[in-house]
């Protein structure tokens, strides 16, 4: 006995220093301190300390090797939990799967929700969950240590929001319904005493549920108190799916009669999760009757499930579900008892169109629209049940893209006017016709910028003060595509198998931080701006001087020809001799703008409608197979 | 663990359900530690009556869970960080063979015990008390299964 006492110890002793060294190895590979992941590996590389300090004083305190065991085996599996949860929820370290605004709308999110101040970390994981960490994280690590763990360290005590999403798709703008609307509510039930609120056991039937098994359990008040913890998880989950209802309407009912489609989830019982079937019919019952039929396309498939009728062999699954159907305006209500913005489907509809109409034409919807004369805010629910209308209708643009630049421009216009930035940009007031010079004024780009139809030169977001001279200024984004020199010995832009991605990699910098561009040092960025040049303009990308003046060479690849769709890549070089800090949103570059004889649209590129930097795509011209065979 | 699909119990270990009996595993390790040492005549200090309380508070809820069972639905007991699942373990573990009507007494009763052993030394108690915690402890741990997804043996 006691020799397996000192290899229980032994065994969390590795554990524990291997876990250690992971935290600060991931630590050390984060691109910039504003992101909140920094924050939670610090409240998690306490965890091996804290853990050391129970382990040695437990000893001490317990000589009996029964004892000992008894405490070390579940230790030992909870920091082989924590390290597995650091691997698959806190690993992402590299790629940039989750975009920024996202976690700015989590966060936003949550103070609307009256959940306080929550730093935002979402990771990606397998495709069949989305998941929350809906438990306070400092509790879930550090309550099983017990009384004899060492007090937190105040500077390390946060509020967050812990969320992972399918790593492929599950962050883009279609499933935000998800993470927005359902995960989060897992939060505010918490918070708010949501369940309580709901009351189950009013209407639960105690004497019928403790004659049925739940499962593969027992009857009698043992299985009774496990069929009410299940209802109570299906209750859970249904007032989740209202509270996403309530906050994103169709795109909601769109994404989550989708996803259980997609997670096989129709008719699966299951412990924690209510039948996709009791789901989806709740959710097209909460959404209501819609006005627009291009809007309600999009939840057609649903509401045609939604009248089948739902009948389960097992008697606890039919008794759960039976009894929460007949609280289904309850669970509706129990969403509404925390603050947040309710979305009406109906309302919003002439604008989502505006929106889809938008995407269908390549730009990415602007601040505001005019429906019916009037100017109206677009919101990130607008875009979200615009990209569904996209979806189902089968456009051409890459949609998804769009739509997820569209609300980084929302993310980022809401941070400008927050941090004094003057919004929005009034049209000129004097109108002149179009220059027959070889440059386009500053009138002139201004004009072009608030004329409509064909002669729109579109850039989005549009921010005060957006010309100098007789030129567009244009402004850092927030992604860069960095050189990994220490992985290939060389690279042979034609050779077919050959990807950028073995000596460059992307990174993403949150609003505030700063990227630091060594001497002599390449690095691919991109506009902040989206543009759409008409058929008569066509550009050249100048440095700006004031960085000129730094070492800063802006642009290689100058030329951007009418009919250009995206952001344009920016290949910055540092001719200096000292580092220059970068920081997204200054104005870098500019674009001085000339008319030609109007020209037909060209077929899409392989650069077609970037949002952010590419990776060169050389290998794939026509010629270079031909050029590979010359070799 | 909150998602919003069905996702195997034993995936999400840290948060699951996994978690919870871990969580009961460990308060039934640190109890039987102290009423072993209790029975060894050593005295009881501030972290053993922590410990004790918290089993106590345990008890004290489930005696209430299923009391407001019995009584059909009529609520008789807040939220408590103690799940459902857990008590329904601690019923079948402390008190297998006690008839639905005479479970919450019985169990209230050992809660009493216990909490006698915060400010007494009762060594008779501690051994009655003993053996229920220890199979507390290595039930509900091995109840939270191997780690790994599915619960079954990885190796």
């Amino acid at each position: 006995m006691d020799a397996l006492a000192d290899e229980l110890r032994r065994a969390i002793e590795q554990r524990r220093q291997a876990l250690a060294a992971r935290i600060a190895d991931l630590r050390g590979t984060l691109p910039g301190e504003g992101l909140a992941l920094a924050r939670v590996l610090d409240l998690f590389a306490f965890f091996p300390k804290a853990l050391s300090t129970v382990v040695d004083q437990e000893w001490d305190r317990n000589p009996a090797a029964q004892s000992r065991i008894q405490l070390l085996r579940p230790l030992l599996r909870h920091v082989t939990d924590v390290a597995t949860f650091v691997d698959e929820w806190l690993g992402h370290t590299g790629a940039p799967t989750v975009p920024l605004y996202l976690l700015d709308a989590v966060q936003r999110a949550c103070a609307a929700m009256g959940l306080g101040e929550r730093r935002a970390v979402i990771a990606t994981g397998p495709a069949d969950s989305f998941t929350t960490v809906a438990d306070d994280i400092e509790d879930v690590l550090f309550r099983k240590l017990g009384p004899l763990c060492p007090r937190l360290p105040p500077e390390l005590s946060s509020s967050f929001a812990l969320m992972r999403a399918p790593r492929f798709e599950g962050t883009s703008a279609l499933w935000h319904p998800i993470l927005l609307g359902h995960e989060l509510a897992h939060i505010a039930i918490r918070v708010h005493d949501a369940l309580t609120r709901f009351n189950l056991q009013a209407s639960f039937d105690f004497a019928r549920a403790a004659a049925i098994p739940p499962g593969s359990g027992t009857s009698g008040p043992a299985g009774a108190l496990r069929l009410y913890e299940i209802g109570e998880s299906w209750a859970e989950e249904l007032i989740c799916d209202a509270f996403a209802v309530r906050t994103f309407g169709a795109g909601a009912v769109a994404a989550l009669g989708e996803y259980l489609e997609v997670i096989a989830a129709t008719d699966h019982l299951s412990d924690s999760h209510p039948p996709g079937r009791l789901r989806t019919r709740l959710i097209v019952r909460w959404l209501g009757t819609l006005a627009d039929a291009r809007v309600n396309a999009v939840v057609a498939p649903w509401r045609a499930l939604s009248d089948e009728p739902i009948r389960y062999a097992e008697e606890w699954a039919q008794f759960l579900t039976d009894t929460l159907l007949a609280r289904q305006s309850d669970l509706r209500e129990a969403a509404n008892i925390w603050p947040g913005r309710d979305y009406d489907t109906n309302a919003r509809s002439p604008i989502v169109l505006e929106v889809a109409e938008a995407l269908r034409s390549g730009v990415p919807p602007d601040a505001t629209v005019v429906q019916g004369g009037t100017r109206h805010g677009v919101d990130d629910q607008d875009v979200v049940v615009a990209e569904w209308v996209g979806r189902v209708e089968g456009f051409e643009t890459p949609v998804q893209a769009l739509a997820k630049k569209a609300l980084d421009n929302l993310e980022f216009l809401r941070q400008w006017s927050a941090a004094g930035g003057s919004l929005p940009v009034p049209p000129p007031s004097v109108g002149k016709a179009a220059s027959e010079r070889a440059t386009l004024s500053a009138e002139e780009v201004s004009l072009r910028v608030f004329a409509h139809g064909d002669e729109r030169l579109v850039v989005t977001p549009l921010l005060p003060d957006f010309t100098t001279g007789a030129s567009l200024d244009l402004r850092l984004g927030n992604t860069f595509i960095v050189f990994v020199r220490s992985r290939t010995p060389s690279f042979d832009p034609l050779e077919a198998d050959q990807d950028p991605r073995q000596v460059q990699r992307s990174m993403q910098l949150a609003w505030g931080d700063s990227f630091v561009l060594h001497p002599a040092e390449l690095v691919l960025a991109a506009t902040l701006e989206y543009l759409v040049l008409p058929s008569d303009l066509s550009a050249q990308v100048m440095s700006r001087s004031s960085y000129g003046r730094l070492g800063l060479l802006s642009a290689t690849a100058v030329q951007v020809h009418p009919h250009f769709h995206g952001c344009l890549t920016l290949e910055l070089v540092n001719l200096g001799t000292v580092p220059l800090l970068l920081t997204p949103g200054e104005r870098i570059a500019q674009l001085v703008l000339s008319p030609v004889a109007p020209t037909p649209a060209p077929p899409p590129s392989k650069y077609h409608c970037p949002i952010g930097p590419e990776f060169s795509k050389v290998r794939t011209d026509e010629e270079a197979e031909i050029l590979r065979r010359l070799r | 663990m909150a998602a919003v699909a069905a996702v195997p119990e034993f995936r999400e270990a840290l948060l699951g359900p996994a978690a919870q009996r871990l969580e009961i595993g460990l308060l039934g390790a640190r109890t039987a530690a102290v009423l072993r040492r209790l029975l060894d005549g050593l005295a009881v200090d501030d972290v053993d009556r922590a410990v004790l309380r918290s089993a106590v508070e345990m008890l004290e809820n489930t005696a209430d869970a299923v009391e407001f069972l019995a009584a059909g639905g009529e609520l008789k007991r807040e939220r408590t960080s103690f799940g459902f699942g857990a008590m329904a373990l601690t019923v079948e573990l402390a008190a297998p063979a006690v008839a639905t009507a005479d479970l919450p007494q019985f169990v209230r009763d050992m809660a009493n015990d216990l909490n006698e052993l915060i400010n007494h030394i009762d060594v008779d108690a501690a051994g009655r008390l003993l053996p229920v915690f220890s199979l507390l402890a290595d039930v509900a741990t091995r109840q939270a299964g191997t780690v790994g997804e599915g619960g079954g043996s990885l190796v």
